[in-house]
C-alpha cells in the first residue's frame, strides 16, 4: 500500500500532528515546525489539517436506517407468505405475513430468529411450541405455527396485532384506565403462570393495546423455545432492559419472579408521573431485588392493586395504625367490591385437574419453572384456597402437583444451594400440609414422612446457616410426626437429639425456632412420663416467646407449650394447676380467633383446648363449667365443618366432644339428655365407618364409644338399653376379629369385661 | 477497571493471557455490536469466542501483555464482524454497512474503511494505531490509556488526536 519512502512521510507526518494536533488552527506554530520540513510532509500536514472541513460533511446522527441492511427471508414459510418487515428486537425481526393458501384471509406476525441464538433441539422445540399454541386467553396473542424456514432460519408465526406498546398508549389516558388495563396484562400472566409458562420478557413492546383498548401480550414463553445460552446472551449482552429482573439480567432462565419484578416496573408506567404513594409502594414491592420480599406471585400482586383499589389496607405497607384507620374511613364511604383474584385462583387450580395426561407430561418437563410454580402452589395458592371454605379437595389436588414439581426439583443435581433449600423448603411445606396429624391436613401421613425424610437426606451434608436452619426444622417435623403420627418414640427421640446439636452449633435461629424444639422436648417427655422434665421444658418453651407477638404460628405454639405443660401437670395429679395451665392455653386461641376469623386451624385448636380444659373440669372442677365449654367447642367444631364438609378431623372431633358431652350430662345427673348426647356420637363414629367399611380405625372408634356408652348405661342400670349395646359392640369386636386386627389388649380390655357385662346382667335375653 | 499491567509479563504464555483477556473480550465484543447492525450478524459472545480461537490459531510470539493482547483481539474480533457481515451479504449487491461512531468526534464510519484505514496507520506508525485499538476498540479513557501503555498523559492526548485527524482524512480522501 505504501512504499519505504511514503511511510517515512506518514511517520514523519505524523510526529508533526502530535504537535500541532492541540491547535492545528495555530499558524505560528505550524509555520515554525513546518519551516524546514520536506515538501511531500508539508503538503500532507496542510491537506489533513485543511481537509478537516471535509470530514465534517461525514453524518452525525445514526440514521434511522442504519439497522435495516435487510437479509430478505425467503419467500414464504409454510402458507404464510413474508409481505413487509415491521420491527425488528434483539431476537430477530418481525414480518408482516399473510396466510396465501386462499383457504381464509389472515394477517400475521413471522418473527424470524436471528440464526445466531440457537433455538432448543426439534422436539424440544415442538413441544415448547404445543405449549404455548394451546394458549387462549383474550390478553394473549396466540401462536399459530412454527418451524424453519427454507434457509433455515426459526421462525414462529403469531397472530397479528395492530396496536399501540402499553407506555405510549399510557400517556393519553387516566389513571383508571390505566389500571384497569394493566389488570388484563395481570390476568394474561397469571393465565400463562398456570400453565407453569413465564413470559420473561415482559416489556412495553411486547405488550400492545389493540384498537378496542384491549391489551394484547406478545411473544409469551418465547424465551423458552431458546437454549439456555442462548437466551442467557439475549438478555445479558446486546438487550438489556430495565424490565429484566436481576436474575434474567445474569442469564437465569425465566420464572414466575422475573415476570413479577417486570410487571411491577409496568405498574411504575401505568401509576405515570404523579405517584400515588401505595401504587408506588406496591411497585417497589413488586420489584424488591431479593426474590423472598417480592410478591410471591402474579395473584398476590393483583391481590394488592385490588385492596388498593377498594381503598382496603395494602401489603407492600407497614401496617400502621394511622395508615389502617385512614384506609378503613376512606372505605365507608366506598362499596365493597368483590374481588376478581378469587376466581382466578379458583380458575387455575381448577386447571390443574382438568389437565389431560399429557399436559402434565409436558408440563413437568420444564423443571427450570417449576421452582416459583411449587412455591406459588404451596405457600399462595394453598392458603388462598384455604381461607375458602369448600376447598379441602381443591388442597389436595394442588398438593399434589406441587409435590410432583418439588420432587423434580429435590432430584434435580443442582449445585446451585438456592435449589436444593427451595426445594427443601417446599416439601416441608407439603409436609406439613399432609400431615400434621389432628389437624386439618390432607390426611397423607405416609407422603409427609416422605417428604420429610428426603428433606433430611437433601439437608443432612450442607453446612450453610440456612440449610442447617432449615434441617432443624425437618428434625422437629420429623418428631412430631413420629411421635404423634406414627407412634415411633425412638425415632422422635433420634430427631430431637440431632435437632439439639443444630440449637448448640446455633446457626442464627430465632426465639421462635428454639421454643419449638423445647415443646418438641417437652411432648417426648410427656409421652415418656418424664412429666417434671416436661413442665420445665415447657415453660422453657414459654419464656422464648414474646407476649407482644400476635402472628398466628407464636399465638398458636404458647398455646401448645401450656397445654403440654398442663397434660403434665394432669398426669402428677396436679389438677387445679393443670385447669389454669389449659386455661392458660385458651387465651392465645381466643386472640388468634379474633384476629383471624377465616383461620380454621384457630378455631379448631380453640375447640381442641376447651374439650381438653372440660374433661379436667368434669372430675375435678366444676361440670357445668365443662358442660358450657363443650357447647362452645361444638359450636366451634361445627363451623369448620360447615366450612368444609370434608373435614374429616372436624367430624371425628365432633363426635369426641359430644361424647365429653354425654358423660358430662350424666356426671349432672341428666341422664336421658346425656345417653342420648353419647348415642348422638356413637352414631357419628358409626356413619364414618360405614363410609369406609374396610377401614378398622373407624371400626374401633365405633366400637369403643359404643362399649363406653353401653357401660355408663349399665352403670346407672339402664340394662335394656345397655344389653342390646353389649351385643353389638361384641359382634363388632368379632369383625375387627376377623379382619385380623385384634390386639390382645382387646381381649382383656375391650371384650372380656362386655363378656362378663353380659353374662351379669342380660341372662334374661341371652341363654 | 482493568488490570492492564496485571502479572509478569515474562513469565505469562499468550495462551493464558487469552483466558485471563476473556472477560474484557467479551465487553470488546459488546461493545462492538451493541446498538448497531452488527448484531444482526453474530453475538457478543460468540464474536469474543470466535476471536479468541482465531487469536489461539494464529502465532502469538512476542504478544508479551495484556494490554498488547486486548489489542490484538479487538482488531480480531473487527476482521470477525466485517468477515461475518460479508457472509450474510454474499451474492447482495448492496455493500455491508456497519456503521460506528469514531469517539471524541460525534462522526460516523464504515467501520470497514475504518479497518482499512487503521490497517495503513499500523503500518506506518504501530503505536499510534494502538492507541487508537485501546481508545477506540476497547473503549478506554484518556486516563486508562495513559495506565495501560505508561505513556505519560500528554504523550497519549497527543498521539490520540493526530491519529484521529489522520484516519478522518484517509478514510474521506
Amino acid at each position: 500500500m505504501t512504499d519505504g519512502k511514503g511511510s517515512a512521510v506518514e511517520r514523519r507526518v505524523l510526529a508533526l500532528l502530535d504537535q500541532l494536533a492541540a491547535d492545528p488552527d495555530d499558524q505560528a506554530l505550524r509555520a515554525r515546525l513546518l519551516a524546514s520540513e520536506e515538501p511531500a510532509v508539508v503538503e500532507r500536514i496542510r491537506r489533513i489539517i485543511d481537509g478537516r472541513s471535509r470530514s465534517d460533511s461525514m453524518p452525525t446522527e445514526w440514521p434511522d436506517d442504519v439497522d435495516p441492511v435487510p437479509t430478505d427471508p425467503p419467500e414464504r414459510f409454510g402458507v404464510f407468505r413474508f409481505i413487509a418487515p415491521i420491527g425488528a428486537g434483539g431476537m430477530g425481526e418481525v414480518w408482516r405475513g399473510e396466510r396465501s393458501d386462499g383457504l381464509f384471509e389472515q394477517t400475521v406476525a413471522i418473527k424470524l430468529i436471528q440464526p445466531h441464538l440457537r433455538v432448543r433441539a426439534g422436539e424440544a422445540f415442538s413441544a415448547e411450541r404445543r405449549i404455548l399454541a394451546r394458549f387462549d386467553h383474550p390478553n394473549v396473542a396466540r401462536l399459530i405455527d412454527g418451524g424453519n424456514t427454507d434457509d433455515g432460519r426459526a421462525c414462529l408465526v403469531m397472530e397479528f396485532v395492530d396496536g399501540e406498546p402499553f407506555d405510549t398508549w399510557c400517556e393519553a389516558v387516566p389513571l383508571a384506565e390505566r389500571l384497569a388495563l394493566f389488570h388484563q396484562i395481570l390476568s394474561a400472566v397469571g393465565y400463562a403462570h398456570g400453565r407453569l409458562v413465564a413470559h420473561g420478557d415482559l416489556k412495553p413492546s411486547n405488550i400492545l393495546v389493540d384498537r378496542d383498548g384491549r391489551a394484547r401480550l406478545l411473544d409469551f414463553g418465547i424465551a423458552r423455545l431458546l437454549t439456555d445460552e442462548a437466551s442467557a446472551v439475549l438478555m445479558s449482552g446486546a438487550v438489556t432492559s430495565s424490565y429484566a429482573s436481576p436474575a434474567r439480567l445474569s442469564g437465569a432462565p425465566p420464572s414466575i419472579a422475573d415476570d413479577v419484578f417486570a410487571l411491577g416496573r409496568l405498574l411504575n408506567v401505568a401509576i405515570g408521573p404523579d405517584k400515588d404513594r401505595e401504587l408506588a409502594a406496591i411497585a417497589d414491592k413488586a420489584t424488591a431485588v431479593d426474590e423472598a420480599l417480592r410478591y410471591a406471585s402474579v395473584p398476590d400482586l393483583a391481590a394488592d392493586i385490588d385492596r388498593w383499589s377498594r381503598r382496603e389496607a395494602v401489603v407492600a405497607l407497614p401496617r400502621s395504625y394511622p395508615y389502617i384507620a385512614r384506609k378503613f374511613i376512606q372505605r365507608r364511604w366506598k362499596a365493597l367490591c368483590v374481588s376478581a383474584t378469587l376466581m382466578g385462583v379458583l380458575g387455575y387450580a381448577g386447571w390443574s385437574y382438568q389437565s389431560t395426561q399429557r399436559e402434565r407430561i409436558e408440563a413437568a418437563a420444564r423443571f427450570d419453572d417449576a421452582r416459583g410454580t411449587a412455591r406459588y402452589l404451596l405457600f399462595s395458592l394453598y392458603d388462598e384456597l384455604a381461607a375458602h371454605p369448600h376447598t379441602l379437595r381443591l388442597r389436595q389436588q394442588v398438593a399434589q402437583v406441587a409435590q410432583h414439581y418439588l420432587d423434580r426439583l429435590a432430584q434435580s443435581r443442582s449445585d446451585v444451594p438456592e435449589v436444593g433449600l427451595e426445594a427443601a423448603r417446599g416439601l416441608l411445606r407439603l409436609a406439613d400440609v399432609e400431615g400434621s396429624p389432628g389437624m386439618a391436613s390432607l390426611g397423607d401421613g405416609k407422603a409427609s414422612r416422605r417428604n420429610i425424610d428426603t428433606v433430611i437426606a437433601l439437608l443432612a451434608k450442607r453446612t450453610d446457616p440456612a440449610a442447617r436452619m432449615l434441617l432443624f426444622e425437618a428434625r422437629l417435623d420429623s418428631a412430631f410426626l413420629a411421635q404423634n403420627g406414627e407412634s415411633d418414640e425412638k425415632r422422635a427421640a433420634r430427631d430431637l437429639a440431632a435437632a439439639k446439636t443444630i440449637l448448640a452449633d446455633d446457626p442464627g435461629l430465632s426465639d421462635y425456632q428454639r421454643s419449638r424444639y423445647y415443646l418438641a422436648q417437652s411432648s417426648v417427655d410427656r409421652w415418656a412420663t418424664r412429666n417434671e422434665l416436661s413442665i420445665a421444658e415447657a415453660d422453657k418453651a414459654i419464656a422464648l416467646l414474646r407476649q407482644t407477638d400476635e402472628d398466628f404460628d407464636t399465638l398458636k405454639l404458647r398455646s401448645k407449650a401450656f397445654e403440654r405443660k398442663a397434660d403434665a401437670l394432669y398426669y402428677l395429679h396436679r389438677h387445679p394447676e393443670a385447669i389454669s395451665s389449659y386455661r392458660a392455653a385458651l387465651t392465645p386461641l381466643e386472640r388468634a380467633v379474633a384476629r383471624y376469623p377465616a383461620n380454621m386451624e384457630a378455631r379448631r385448636r380453640l375447640a381442641h383446648i376447651r374439650w381438653n380444659l372440660a374433661t379436667a373440669l368434669m372430675d375435678y372442677g366444676d361440670p357445668h363449667e365443662a358442660l358450657a365449654l363443650l357447647d362452645s367447642a361444638e359450636t366451634e367444631i361445627r363451623s369448620v365443618l360447615a366450612f368444609d364438609p370434608d373435614d374429616d378431623d372436624a367430624q371425628r372431633r365432633l363426635a369426641m366432644f359430644e361424647q365429653s358431652r354425654g358423660e358430662t350430662l350424666v356426671i349432672l345427673g341428666q341422664l336421658d339428655q346425656g345417653f342420648a348426647a353419647m348415642q348422638n356420637s356413637v352414631e357419628s363414629y358409626r356413619q364414618a365407618w360405614q363410609r369406609d367399611p374396610a377401614n378398622i380405625r373407624s371400626l374401633r372408634n365405633y366400637a369403643v364409644t359404643l362399649g363406653n356408652l353401653a357401660d355408663e348405661q349399665g352403670s346407672h342400670s339402664r340394662y335394656a338399653q345397655a344389653c342390646a349395646n353389649w351385643r353389638t359392640y361384641l359382634h363388632l369386636y368379632d369383625l375387627i376379629e376377623k379382619a385380623g386386627h385384634l390386639a390382645e389388649e382387646d381381649r382383656t380390655e375391650g371384650i372380656a369385661p362386655a363378656v362378663r357385662n353380659v353374662r351379669q346382667h342380660c341372662s334374661a335375653t341371652r341363654k | 477497571m482493568l488490570d492492564i499491567h496485571g502479572g509478569d509479563k515474562a513469565d505469562v504464555l499468550p495462551e493464558a493471557l487469552i483466558t485471563v483477556c476473556y472477560a474484557d473480550m467479551r465487553r470488546i465484543a459488546r461493545r462492538l455490536v451493541q446498538g448497531d447492525a452488527a448484531g444482526r450478524f453474530i453475538q457478543p459472545t460468540e464474536l469474543a469466542n470466535e476471536a479468541a480461537i482465531r487469536l489461539l490459531k494464529s502465532k502469538l510470539d512476542g504478544v508479551a501483555d495484556q494490554s498488547h493482547m486486548l489489542a490484538l483481539a479487538a482488531r480480531t474480533m473487527r476482521q470477525v464482524l466485517i468477515g461475518e457481515a460479508r457472509k450474510a451479504m454474499a451474492g447482495k449487491r448492496q455493500a455491508p454497512a456497519i456503521i460506528t461512531m469514531l469517539p471524541d468526534t460525534r462522526k460516523l464510519v464504515d467501520l470497514e474503511a475504518l479497518d482499512h484505514a487503521l490497517a495503513a496507520l499500523a503500518a506506518h506508525s504501530p503505536e499510534h494505531a494502538e492507541i487508537v485499538e485501546l481508545r477506540f476498540m476497547l473503549g478506554l479513557s484518556l486516563g486508562e490509556v495513559v495506565a495501560a501503555t505508561g505513556l505519560s498523559q500528554r504523550t497519549v492526548t497527543r498521539r490520540w488526536q493526530s491519529a484521529r485527524l489522520w484516519l478522518l482524512d484517509h478514510i474521506t480522501a
